[in-house]
């Protein structure tokens, strides 16, 4: 279609711009390979039946904001569709003669979808323009006292006014060319709007009309050639990074179970991540898939309730430092700013309760919990940098066992009055049941660990605990970033399980539950370890227990982090409130629940210390149950048992609403 | 500028005490040791000083069974440059006079300009370990030292004494301070730290003094000849009869 | 004299713990047929020898020396020295002061004679005084006897005697010397001072309600300020409420801060550490709360009451108003 000139200028723009664009994806993934642990591209790239069904299905991006979703999923697939059509439109215009099969269904087919697409990512994006710029969408940007750089807060208006001038341009004038071009060949209505369109230019010459074909090429095409070597600093590169993100997706037993450091290793310099460098490739990578939509920030229990923390933040800092410092980087010069002074500051990275809520929702795939986590490490390995109160709680665990700083001849007071089986007398059992340090120190969780025992003795399980043998497994220690004494308690608790020749565990603490399943798994352990929610309900699935239905209160329940999105399980917690509830009672759920469930402050070690900022998390769970009208909320976690218990008594609603564990619930009943 | 900081390994608060049979002391056997605490702030006001001058030496001096190792290592993993331990046979020997002997051996064989000690022992409690070391080394001496500042050639102390009140002390270096709770922040040991810590020196030593002048004769429950009447039953019910006592026994309205 | 007691000095009169220290060496003298005498030293050493002198003591020693017109450890540790040399006591008392505590070890050192600290009781046991003393924060007691020969110096803690029981009587007073140099005082003191302005003075107060480690978190603080109004009486706490700072130091009872000894102490989730005991002992009526039934502060309470401190006390306030 163009003539032999345009043809020359072409190969120029296009042989500049795919060089610049060489240039400038190199240095993204050389800065990409500055991180540790190397990703191994190969296997990425074997995975790609996985990051092309994440990339045609979109089903990541309606977890939240289905209505938003579906607007992206059309601009998406219109953009599909526009790869294939920005290659033919290049044969169109560079091979002579060349045309699509024109009188052929199939190319009537192909111009039919890129017509319809063409105004699907035209008004999705003038939408998305509208959204950000004119609604001024609050959800789209972060609020203060998070940390967000000067560049990414110009940034990201820059950046978005740029991709979307580029893709209502390029769009525009395709669907322009393609509307002379219909006005030169003739009517086709397999391209309605483009047909439409043509009848505008009905009274202009052939001429006129063919210069208009020809500029509505060069701008479609133009527009490509100019954007291709900016994609590497615009958030628009999400549209290749964040398939290949989630084709990296490093298969962790869950999701805030990292590797195993070896501490003894001498040559060693930096345990957890102090600067960009010390942070793995995939997490690098995730900054490049970021698509900076904040869904990860939406109900983040830290940002929710006014900490400094975003998790959207995080990423997009991390992009546009990236941004800012590509060339050095990418050349391997160190960072000269440690990650608390522009990615996150401290504060913000202790307010983590590691609920792994933004892990969940982020439709690329990206981990920006595990950053933290990785910060955490350095912070308390390298620098001896932390919260006060999470020192004492070192110690005390150090010390005496268990994080309350009791003593560890006190652990099977729970027992007193009741039949419970002593690994040291039994000698073997089929079920370890741990009680764990809440449940053997904090008054409900001692209420709790007397519930499972009775159901566990009335069902007849073989089973027996360690009792004044058991040590905390050190699961505060680990989220906290105290990778040494975690070592040092698994340690002493797998020295007792080869004792026992322990195989299955049960236990009601999720935190122990994820530790000694996942992190002692990592550490070589061989434990079959279940919730005592799932035990419960196989008991009562298989009739070896029976309890009464004699619940006729409407009852809440309160999914735990560790229970829901870091093991998934849903379900059995419920089967079992089911089993106790009698035909006038019903489950209200609360709007946030099961895969977004909104976390009740204790975790990542924020049982232990204080971030006295905004409001109190456990409140804002606890009035999230109130408002469900239910008098009673079920938890299945010692931690949250604790923190609903607190938020009754700092919001005085003691005799509005009672917090039972479901293994209370089923005991009683028995 | 050297400092030496005299720790002691003891009982932890909430570790149970059970009595040996012949009541002459505690069954170590059960016990979960932790550093004295008082000691643990010594030890980082030694640490600060040493980083505030830029040179100098913090050296650890601790007195008691092997078992004490590993406080040594803790406070080697903070910071501690070497430490010297005089190794007992078992924790029998309660004679400060005992103790302070056989950690001046042990000290006067270098030239410390300050030994600091924590006020007392969070087990024995007799709180003159520091003082009397100073008199017998022939150094300026002050207890209970809130905050130092270190001079040229001396050392100012602020003591706490009762009901609010302090005094600021000048001693001539060297000095024997003993050190107060509360004074500083004791750091957290970094993973360089506590594995640097394995390759620290400790040299172990033996006692040679056996002065022997206060001894137990018993270690016991105490037994209060007081009767606390207790209030009992639920939240409602005690709040009724504390104010049936408040009115009708203490008669305070 | 075979039992010497030192009197601190508290401006001009003798400090309370001197007082109570006659008391231990009048049981002693009595127990074991030994005779008294009492040392006074310092700036105000002819007020205090005054004051000495009406009680049953024996003889009163009055000390006044250059070097000890102002407090110094080394100072008055050689003249407490040299008297003891002089005089031949077999035991030496004092009361377990800050002041004892920065000095009287020196005089231990300086005679290489054990120095038995912070005793509660003092019995005899065949012709033996065997003195007892709290070990492990207070919770066991252990009985100390002194080996070799004396001297031996005791010393007692505040209110484990009591100065209601003291004997009155008439003692002589006779002047005393010893020999210090300059050499000698190796530091150099500046005045006390205290750090509280406007004070809080609980020792005056009727009514004291003290909140402890178990009042959890600062923002728990208005539940006890609560109750304290409710009552009309003062706030008070332990050491670690004040380390933590949630109060200023002014509230703080104990070794470390203030002794009372109101009508009414009603300690609110406080162990009974001996640091704090030992400020409030003598309160006439001590009421505890605390969640834990093994508390130590039970020992010594009156009445006791084992409940979450959080859910009692909003209901006790409630019920005053």
């Amino acid at each position: 279609m163009l003539s032999n000139l345009e043809r020359i200028l072409f190969i120029i723009l296009a042989t500049s711009s795919l060089g610049l664009a060489w240039i400038s994806f190199g240095r993204m993934f050389k800065a990409i390979g500055r991180g540790t642990d190397p990703i191994e591209w190969k296997k990425v790239i074997a995975n790609w039946p996985k990051g092309l069904a994440v990339f045609i299905s979109q089903k990541t991006l309606f977890k939240t904001r289905p209505i938003v979703g579906g607007i992206h999923a059309g601009v998406a697939w219109g953009f599909t569709l526009y790869l294939l059509v920005n290659i033919i439109d290049v044969m169109y215009g560079m091979i002579p003669g060349f045309h699509f099969f024109p009188n052929n269904f199939i190319g009537d087919i192909y111009r039919f979808f890129v017509d319809i697409f063409s105004v699907i990512v035209l008004l999705g994006v003038i939408l998305f323009v509208i959204r950000r710029f004119i609604v001024k969408d609050e959800r789209l940007i972060t609020r203060e006292p998070v940390l967000i750089s000067e560049a990414a807060q110009k940034g990201i208006k820059t950046d978005s006014i740029i991709v979307g001038l580029f893709i209502i341009l390029h769009i525009g004038f395709r669907f322009i060319g393609a509307s002379f071009e219909v006005a030169i060949h003739g009517q086709d209505w397999s391209q309605p709007g483009a047909t439409l369109l043509s009848l505008s230019w009905s009274s202009l010459s052939i001429e006129s009309l063919i210069f208009g074909e020809h500029l509505g090429w060069w701008m479609a095409l133009g527009l490509i050639l100019a954007f291709l070597p900016y994609f590497p600093y615009s958030k628009h590169a999400h549209l290749f990074m964040g398939p290949l993100n989630y084709m990296a997706k490093v298969e962790r037993r869950s999701l805030s179970t990292l590797e195993i450091m070896d501490l003894e290793d001498e040559k060693a310099e930096q345990f957890g991540a102090g600067k960009l460098e010390h942070l793995p490739q995939k997490e690098l990578l995730d900054g490049y898939a970021c698509i900076m939509c904040n869904r990860c920030q939406d109900a983040c229990p830290a940002y929710y309730t006014g900490k400094e923390l975003s998790p959207a933040a995080l990423e997009i800092n991390k992009r546009y430092y990236l941004n800012e410092n590509l060339k050095e980087f990418s050349e391997g010069a160190e960072s000269l700013d440690g990650l608390s002074k522009w990615m996150l500051s401290e504060e913000a990275a202790w307010s983590c309760t590691t609920c792994g809520y933004c892990i969940e929702v982020c439709p690329v795939g990206n981990e920006p919990m595990v950053d933290i986590l990785r910060m955490r490490q350095d912070l308390v390995l390298m620098e001896s940098n932390f919260p006060q109160g999470a020192m004492e709680t070192f110690d005390k665990i150090e010390n005496y066992g268990n994080p309350w700083g009791m003593s560890p001849q006190d652990r099977e007071k729970w027992t007193e009055g009741m039949e419970v089986p002593k690994m040291r007398e039994k000698g073997s059992a089929e079920y370890l049941y741990w009680a764990g340090c809440s449940g053997a120190y904090d008054d409900r969780g001692k209420d709790i660990s007397r519930s499972v025992a009775k159901i566990m003795n009335e069902a007849g399980i073989d089973y027996a605990i360690l009792g004044n043998e058991e040590t905390c497994t050190g699961d505060s220690a680990r989220r906290i970033g105290n990778e040494y004494l975690f070592q040092m308690q698994a340690a002493q608790n797998m020295e007792n399980f080869e004792k026992y020749g322990v195989k299955k565990i049960v236990t009601q603490c999720p935190h122990c539950l994820t530790t000694l399943k996942n992190d002692y798994g990592e550490m070589g352990a061989k434990l079959d370890v279940v919730h005592h929610s799932e035990l419960i309900s196989d008991l009562i699935k298989e009739g070896k227990i029976s309890p009464k239905k004699s619940l006729d209160e409407d009852i809440t329940f309160h999914d735990a982090c560790y229970v829901g999105r870091h093991h998934g399980e849903y379900d059995a917690p419920r089967n079992v409130l089911e089993s106790v509830m009698s035909d006038d009672a019903k489950l209200v759920e609360m709007p946030r629940n099961k895969e977004q469930s909104f976390c009740c402050g204790a975790g990542g070690g924020n049982m232990w210390y204080d971030i006295d900022k905004g409001k109190r998390i456990n409140v804002e769970r606890f009035e999230e149950a109130i408002d469900t009208g239910a008098k009673k909320v079920a938890t299945s976690c010692n931690f949250c048992m604790i923190m609903m218990e607190d938020a009754r008594k700092v919001t005085g609603q003691d005799e509005r609403m009672e917090v039972f564990d479901i293994a209370e619930l089923v005991a009683e009943r028995l | 500028m050297k400092i030496a900081v005299l720790i002691k390994q003891v009982p932890g608060s909430e570790s149970p005490l059970p009595l040996k049979s012949d009541q002459k002391w505690v069954d170590e056997g059960s016990i979960a040791y932790v550093m004295n605490e008082s000691d643990n702030y010594a030890l980082e006001e030694a640490l600060q000083i040493r980083e505030s001058k830029g040179e100098g030496e913090v050296v650890v001096v601790s007195l008691g069974p092997l078992r004490i190792q590993k406080v040594i290592r803790e406070a080697l993993a903070k910071g501690a440059d070497r430490a010297i331990h005089i190794e007992t046979q078992m924790e029998s020997n309660i004679d400060p006079l005992y103790t302070a002997s056989n950690f001046v051996n042990v000290l006067k064989e270098e030239s410390f300009d300050l030994i600091f000690s924590g006020l007392q022992s969070d087990d024995v409690g007799m709180g003159q370990t520091g003082v009397l070391i100073g008199e017998l080394m022939g150094m300026a001496t002050a207890s209970l030292a809130m905050k130092t500042e270190l001079g040229d050639g001396n050392i100012k102390v602020k003591r706490e004494l009762e009901a609010g009140w302090f005094q600021w002390v000048t001693l001539s270096l060297p000095a024997s301070i003993t050190i107060q709770s509360g004074l500083n922040t004791p750091r957290y040991p970094s993973l360089k730290g506590i594995m640097g810590a394995k390759k620290k020196e400790i040299k172990v030593v033996k006692p040679n003094e056996n002065i022997n002048n206060q001894s137990i004769e018993k270690v016991y429950l105490p037994q209060s000849d007081k009767q606390t009447v207790m209030i009992e039953g639920s939240v409602d019910q005690m709040v009724e009869k504390l104010l049936h006592t408040f009115r009708n026994d203490i008669k305070i309205f | 004299m075979d039992i010497l007691i030192i009197l601190e000095d508290n401006n001009g009169k003798i400090h309370r713990m001197g007082l109570e220290s006659i008391v231990a060496a009048q049981k002693m003298a009595t127990g074991l047929g030994l005779s008294t005498g009492a040392l006074v030293l310092g700036a105000n050493s002819d007020a205090l020898a005054d004051e000495a002198s009406n009680y049953n003591v024996g003889e009163v020693i009055k000390l006044n020396n250059s070097f000890l017109e102002s407090y110094s450890a080394d100072g008055y540790a050689e003249a407490v020295k040299q008297v003891i040399e002089q005089e031949g006591p077999s035991y030496v008392l004092f009361g377990h002061s800050y002041q004892v505590r920065d000095y009287a070890p020196k005089v231990s050192a300086k005679l290489m004679k054990p120095f038995l600290v912070d005793n509660v009781a003092v019995n005899i046991n065949k012709g033996e005084a065997i003195f007892t003393k709290q070990m492990f924060n207070g919770k066991l007691f252990s009985d100390i006897k002194p080996n070799g020969e004396g001297p031996y110096l005791v010393s007692f803690q505040s209110a484990a005697f009591s100065s209601d029981s003291l004997e009155r009587g008439s003692s002589l007073v006779k002047e005393a010397s010893v020999n210090i140099d300059s050499s000698m005082i190796k530091t150099e003191s500046e005045p006390p001072f205290k750090e509280e302005a406007g004070g809080l003075d609980l020792t005056a107060a009727d009514l004291i309600v003290s909140v402890g480690r178990g009042i959890g978190k600062e923002e728990n603080i208005p539940i006890a300020q609560a109750l304290a109004t409710a009552l009309g009486a003062e706030l008070a706490s332990s050491r670690p409420v004040v380390d933590a700072g949630w109060l200023p130091s002014a509230h703080q009872v104990g070794s470390s801060g203030q002794s009372v000894s109101p009508k009414m102490y009603l300690a609110l989730g406080i162990s009974g550490a001996i640091q704090h005991m030992v400020g409030m002992k003598g309160s006439k009526n001590i009421v505890a709360i605390n969640k834990d039934p093994e508390a130590p502060i039970f020992e010594v309470a009156d009445y006791g009451v084992v409940a979450d401190v959080l859910e009692l006390v909003p209901k006790l306030t409630e019920a005053l108003q």
